[in-house]
């Protein structure tokens, strides 16, 4: 079991709602639908596939859960600023299985741009969720360029390196979460929001951020953002597949 | 070089102002000071005009000897470099350094960084090394604060020393003990030179086991001779490393937004018997206990951010987290913090913090190893952590040293070799914060130990609504250099 603090909250966050799938919507559509009014604002996007990589990372995060089951997401990405069509949409992610390769990825710190049409296929992916971040993208986008020099910060690559052993199953490779190492993605957008001033995971160490941990995060603290006084997370959410 | 100047950190607003200690040796008359700010004619403000260190009954005659003063000059910018030079008569020293930031900072890449040094014996370090290793830290090293976490100097050393039971023999001894360390350009000046810096003392600003009889020093055997020594070492804290000859006995508060550091001298105002305080009872307490209410209740102004309280970090001259030493132990050792009656008050001070929802950091030097610890309480949350970082320098032990140097020599010749064989190990953390206080409120755990001479950065950014920490360890050794990083603690607000 990973160490991750409990909020005291006695209900789920109400601003973060269940909004299933219409019948044949993929997940562009569902974007569509359920994407934050609110252009100015930040917005990241939690995945949840059913490849074998995802597979792996799903259980991987099972120890942040209270019944110890595999998690909902696999992956978490930003949206970067808007476009016209959203399958155009720009998208900033470590992807373990991104979709040309991952080239050279020291040149910014395994940041890969991308675009949303990436993850139209529900089948693929058939758990969704948008949340929005009271941050102004603006602002993030500056954190974001900086971060792709900075591996002082977060060496990314690092963990990108052990989340592939792990997922492929090189030699003995284990649970990075377990020596704090977060999911590469989520642990980028964690540093990248924190220096934006706004706490992402308040129950987790920043490094060990995985989609989990944002999806709790958004789910349960919200008690804790009126407290500090800052805007809560809220969002949509799709989960049509679970693992157990 | 007679002329030296040492950056000094500004308490009142260290953003803003720069305080510079001046030393003018081997004199007779305190030398009239011109100034310049950035090569621009300046008139600082003088905290303490340059005088003679010594004065009245711990001169005979009008010998050459050390003029202190402290001047301070004020409206600069925060996190700004400024060249400061002052001319005495012919000669002129100049020394380049910085305000602190208004704040712990955001940006991916920089942060704040306060430097850890406690415990320098000069004799154990002639090459300088110390001094070498805080001089090469540069880019994201580069300390903004220096914490000097007391026994910057031993007085009362070389132990087979016979000292005179004499004022004037005592002051000037220990005068030219501070113009070794002080003077530079090498050495441990380059450590004083390094960043703004602020002091607190420990027994070896004045004896071992200072305000007590100590059995290895004979001046320590009676009222009189610990009342010569202690009025002789007085006055060289107050002439070489006092901050604010205004506030003596008051814990010194710089405020580095969210980052409130409380300064507590926990040795200079020590009863010998009863033990009643470890705090000045005038001032001590009160100054902590108000800072304890700052921590708690008071906001910084910051437009953007709308939780702007504060972290506080409490910094003493010795462990809180030690337990009382037992009569017997205490009577050859040094007591504790735990040994005095306002122990109890200051834990219930800190105690206020800790159920504030944010992680109260408490640092030290004093025990001769490196430890960084956390407390946790009854929920399972991190309210505590504590870091030490002892010696820089270690003293020497006549006897003890050259048996475990000869242990280590023949360690190595079987392939063991120990590079730090007079350094001991250091012991995981006490079960329980103050345990005779709290109860078993707080329960300790040892992170890290780090064995042998170094010092220690602390590097705080903030992220989130809290701020994220790292700490590292600098060995000083000739052939061990590689530093000791240590994985990142967040300090978020629960």
């Amino acid at each position: 079991m990973l160490k991750i603090l409990r909020s005291d909250a006695a209900g789920k966050n109400p601003r973060f709602r269940k909004a299933p799938r219409k019948p044949k919507e993929d997940n562009l559509a569902w974007l569509a639908r359920n994407l934050p009014s609110d252009s100015k604002l930040s917005s990241l996007v939690l995945i949840g596939g059913r490849s074998p990589c995802s597979f792996r990372l799903r259980v991987a995060q099972s120890h942040l859960r209270d019944d110890l089951t595999p998690s909902h997401w696999s992956h978490a990405l930003l949206l970067g600023k808007g476009s016209d069509k959203l399958s155009d949409r720009s998208t900033y992610e470590i992807s373990l299985e991104p979709a040309i390769g991952f080239g050279y990825p020291p040149a910014a710190n395994a940041v890969q741009e991308g675009k949303l049409s990436a993850y139209r296929d529900k089948q693929q992916y058939p758990n969704i969720a948008v949340i929005e971040v009271p941050v102004a993208v603006a602002k993030l986008e500056k954190h974001l360029q900086k971060f792709q020099s900075q591996r002082a910060v977060l060496d990314a690559l690092e963990l990108l390196v052990a989340w592939l052993a792990y997922v492929w199953g090189v030699g003995r490779a284990a649970n990075p979460l377990m020596d704090g190492m977060g999911i590469p993605s989520a642990a980028m957008i964690e540093v990248v929001v924190g220096a934006a001033e706004y706490e992402l995971t308040p129950g987790l160490a920043s490094r060990s951020s995985c989609p989990e941990a944002i999806w709790q995060s958004a789910l349960w603290w919200y008690e804790y953002y009126e407290k500090a006084k800052h805007q809560r997370l809220s969002g949509s959410w799709c989960v049509d597949h679970k693992i157990l | 070089m007679s002329l030296i100047l040492h950056p000094r950190v500004a308490p009142s607003d260290p953003a803003h102002r720069l305080r510079v200690w001046v030393g003018a040796f081997d004199r007779t008359t305190a030398p009239a000071l011109t100034w310049k700010l950035d090569g621009q004619p300046s008139t600082p403000d003088a905290i303490r005009p340059i005088a003679s260190v010594r004065k009245g009954s711990l001169l005979d005659g009008d010998p050459p000897r050390a003029f202190s003063g402290l001047y301070e000059f004020t409206n600069l910018q925060p996190d700004m470099t400024y060249r400061v030079t002052a001319k005495a008569d012919q000669e002129e020293a100049g020394l380049t350094t910085w305000t602190l930031p208004a704040e712990v900072p955001f940006d991916l890449g920089e942060s704040f960084n306060v430097l850890l040094v406690s415990c320098f014996h000069r004799d154990e370090d002639r090459e300088g090394q110390a001094g070498e290793v805080v001089a090469a830290l540069k880019a994201q090293w580069k300390p903004d604060l220096t914490l000097l976490m007391g026994d910057q100097v031993y007085l009362d050393l070389p132990t087979l020393q016979n000292f005179d039971d004499k004022l004037v023999w005592l002051a000037d001894k220990f005068e030219r003990d501070y113009m070794l360390n002080w003077r530079g350009p090498t050495g441990y000046a380059k450590v004083l030179a390094a960043a703004p810096s602020v002091s607190l003392p420990d027994d070896h600003e004045f004896w071992n086991n200072y305000p007590h009889s100590s059995p290895f020093i004979q001046n320590s055997h009676t009222d009189a001779g610990r009342d010569r020594w202690k009025r002789a070492s007085i006055a060289l804290y107050e002439g070489f490393q006092l901050n604010d000859p205004a506030m003596s006995g008051a814990p010194i508060r710089i405020d580095v937004p969210p980052l409130s550091f409380c300064l507590a001298d926990t040795r200079t105002f020590r009863d010998d018997y009863p033990l009643r305080h470890s705090l000045d009872p005038k001032r001590g307490l009160d100054g902590f206990n108000e800072w304890v209410r700052h921590v708690r209740d008071d906001t910084y102004p910051n437009a953007e951010r709308l939780d702007n309280k504060f972290f506080g970090v409490f910094v003493a001259g010795q462990s809180l987290l030690s337990p009382a030493a037992p009569g017997l132990k205490g009577s050859i050792g040094d007591r504790e913090l735990a040994n005095y009656d306002d122990f109890p008050q200051i834990i219930r001070g800190l105690e206020q913090l800790l159920q504030t929802g944010r992680a109260v950091l408490c640092i030290t030097g004093d025990v001769h190893w490196g430890r960084v610890a956390r407390g946790n309480n009854r929920d399972g949350r991190t309210v505590l952590y504590e870091v030490i970082s002892s010696p820089s320098s270690l003293v020497t032990t006549v006897g003890a040293d050259t048996f475990k140097k000869i242990g280590g020599f023949f360690g190595g010749l079987f392939g063991k070799r120990d590079p730090w064989p007079r350094h001991a190990d250091a012991p995981d953390a006490p079960e329980f914060l103050a345990q005779d206080v709290l109860g078993r409120a707080i329960e300790c755990k040892t992170i890290h130990t780090q064995k042998g001479n170094h010092v220690a950065l602390l590097s705080f950014r903030k992220t989130g609504f809290g701020l994220e920490l790292y700490i590292t360890y600098f060995p000083i050794h000739s052939e061990i250099r590689q530093p000791v990083e240590l994985k990142q603690i967040d300090l978020k607000p629960q």
